[in-house]
């Protein structure tokens, strides 16, 4: 290993060359790769987080500037013509002393758990008063019941019927419950994928048709006609003078799945054909570099380095240079792409959406590297073998 | 006992028309503490009589036995065992690494043996005191002069504790008198019970040898 090292050291400028190739392409295909999982991550993770499935579920975006009464009127039409229950969720911030400052919260509306429902773990669940309170009014002989996730709980303390305060918006909340480990809500839209951690948060009930939000969420029984639905929806929402987008989740889910794949796709294709002409590249190298070392390996078996030895000692620095390139894209891709779990541009909460170097993609990304090895190992192997010191004496007179 | 012997040995390069027949039928008996010199015109096949005396190629024909052993069946890493151990080279041009520190070129031999850091820095130290150039460890070759890295040669020639030390043209870059005083040395490290061949197109040089090979045209006369 220390004749390794000392060999390494005599040609540093090679092999820094031949590592910044490693470390391109390795980083290439880990951003690569960490955007393909993420497409997977959220077409596999996304179903799996909803109660029901993605094809009884609508998204309906909704022009924020209609008027309100349109649009309560657009969704008690919904509820009544088609058996749907609409809701939506949106995050946001408190502060409040009580929970170590600027807390992050899901204010979530009474229809919305029927698309995921939040499972408690001490206390009880909001129930249809919690929905129906005065935002104006919301002081500490009225406070707003909330949820609060259970490691936030326990760092700073909480307990069922502990009010809190939010400093900036001078509102009294008390504590209704506190959610069970684990428990999860989208971050941001549903189809978009990215799953936080509520551990930290706050769950906040919406008072009911407060304003209006710019995502909602249509909840419709089962087997529905999709086709059918959605130009229902168009039609309410045009007899309400509704500006809206309606879809299934399970389409917006398909769309962004193929059009990630599709998108990356290319990009992989790239990375692979990057791939194969550095690992070409490199093999050419050490070829060029082994016909420079000749004189060097000649002497080595001159003085009596077996065959054995020399190659060890080559695949040795093919090895040490592969090694160190692979931990520094790895340190350069993690860097990059951030953490698994993205922290919450709110508070203290994290979210995850696949958009990450996981351990899988690190063993990808460690058999490819040894892949791209191959050529050059097996041609320097040859060669070594190859390899005769007479050369150092004059050769055949 | 000799510790060469070479029967009916013949050397041919190439095939068909481009065949050349380098050695032919060479006999040569070399006991152990013996001072030999070879000479020979330039393309006489001194060199190829060199590469295989030093165990870096084989007969084409004809048996060679080392220490009383046919080198025949030796595997490539067989070979390199027996150069490791029981032979060393001294170059024409050194065949130092440039890259490396006179004390690493020194060592260079040790690291196929299964020694601890500091034996092998002992050893070196003791041949680099022995061969005067104590002071130079940790320069690089091109550092230092011509008669001073042929001893840096001799050195990690020595270092091994080899049997026989092989000599390709030893003074051939160096000035008269620096070739002088290495002839000298080799001449020591003979009487010190080595058996030394030296490969040279110089008289003086090989009359420093007790004994002679003369070649010429792959034909070695005694």
């Amino acid at each position: 290993m220390i004749e390794v090292i000392k060999s390494l050291s005599k040609k540093k400028i090679f092999y820094i060359l031949i590592m910044l190739q490693f470390i391109f392409s390795l980083v290439y295909f880990f951003v690569i790769a960490a955007a393909i999982q993420s497409a997977f991550y959220i077409n596999i993770n996304v179903p799996r987080q909803l109660d029901i499935s993605t094809e009884q579920l609508i998204h309906i975006e909704v022009d924020v500037f209609e008027e309100k009464s349109n649009f309560n009127n657009f969704v008690a039409d919904i509820e009544s013509q088609l058996n749907g229950k609409v809701g939506t969720y949106e995050s946001n911030v408190i502060n409040s002393v009580e929970l170590g400052g600027d807390v992050g919260t899901v204010e979530i509306d009474s229809n919305i758990v029927l698309m995921k429902e939040l499972e408690i773990e001490q206390g009880t669940y909001f129930d249809d008063c919690d929905f129906k309170y005065n935002i104006m009014i919301s002081d500490e002989d009225n406070p707003v019941s909330i949820l609060i996730g259970s490691e936030l709980a326990k760092e700073y303390g909480v307990e069922i019927g502990d009010e809190v305060y939010d400093l900036d918006n001078s509102q009294s909340f008390i504590v209704k419950g506190i959610l069970k480990p684990g428990s999860k809500w989208f971050a941001d839209t549903v189809d978009e994928g990215s799953i936080a951690d509520l551990g930290y948060e706050v769950i906040v009930p919406r008072s009911e048709s407060d304003y209006i939000h710019v995502h909602y969420y249509c909840i419709m029984p089962e087997q529905v006609d999709i086709d059918d639905t959605i130009k229902q929806i168009k039609q309410l929402a045009e007899k309400n003078s509704v500006t809206m987008e309606a879809e299934f989740v399970s389409d917006e889910l398909a769309v962004k799945f193929s059009d990630s794949l599709e998108e990356n796709k290319n990009w992989m294709i790239f990375v692979v054909v990057m791939m194969i002409m550095i690992s070409v590249g490199t093999a050419s190298l050490f070829m060029a570099q082994m016909n420079s070392r000749k004189h060097e390996i000649g002497i080595k078996v001159a003085v009596g380095y077996s065959c054995k030895k020399i190659i060890k000692m080559l695949f040795g620095e093919v090895l040490v240079v592969a090694t160190v390139a692979f931990s520094i894209a790895a340190i350069l891709g993690k860097a990059m792409l951030g953490q698994v779990e993205q922290p919450s541009i709110w508070g203290q909460g994290t979210y995850v959406d696949g958009y990450y170097i996981s351990a899988d993609i690190l063993i990808m990304g460690a058999v490819i590297l040894m892949i791209m090895c191959v050529p050059a190992v097996v041609l320097l192997g040859v060669k070594t073998k190859r390899l005769q010191p007479r050369e150092l004496i004059g050769g055949n007179e | 006992m000799a510790i060469i012997e070479l029967r009916n040995v013949g050397k041919t390069y190439g095939k068909g028309e481009c065949e050349t027949e380098a050695l032919k039928n060479v006999n040569i008996k070399i006991d152990e503490g013996d001072f030999w010199s070879i000479m020979g015109p330039s393309g006489s096949g001194k060199s190829t009589l060199l590469n295989i005396l030093g165990c870096m190629d084989k007969p084409s024909e004809g048996e060679y036995l080392f220490n009383g052993k046919s080198i025949e069946k030796y595997s490539v890493d067989e070979l390199s065992y027996v150069r490791n151990t029981h032979i060393s080279f001294v170059f024409q041009h050194f065949a130092l690494l440039n890259d490396y520190s006179v004390f690493d070129n020194i060592i260079l031999p040790l690291n196929c043996k299964k020694m601890t850091s500091s034996d092998k820095k002992n050893k070196a130290e003791y041949y680099m005191k022995q061969l005067g150039i104590e002071s130079l460890g940790k320069k690089k070759p091109s550092q230092i002069s011509g008669g001073q890295q042929q001893r840096v040669a001799i050195a990690r020639a020595l270092i091994t504790e080899p049997d026989v030390i092989l000599a390709d043209e030893p003074t051939g870059a160096l000035d008269q008198k620096t070739g002088e005083e290495l002839m000298k040395l080799l001449k020591e490290i003979n009487i010190q019970g080595k058996t030394i061949i030296v490969v040279t197109h110089d008289e003086k040089i090989a009359n420093v040898a007790s004994k002679r090979i003369y070649i010429e045209d792959g034909i070695c006369h005694i």
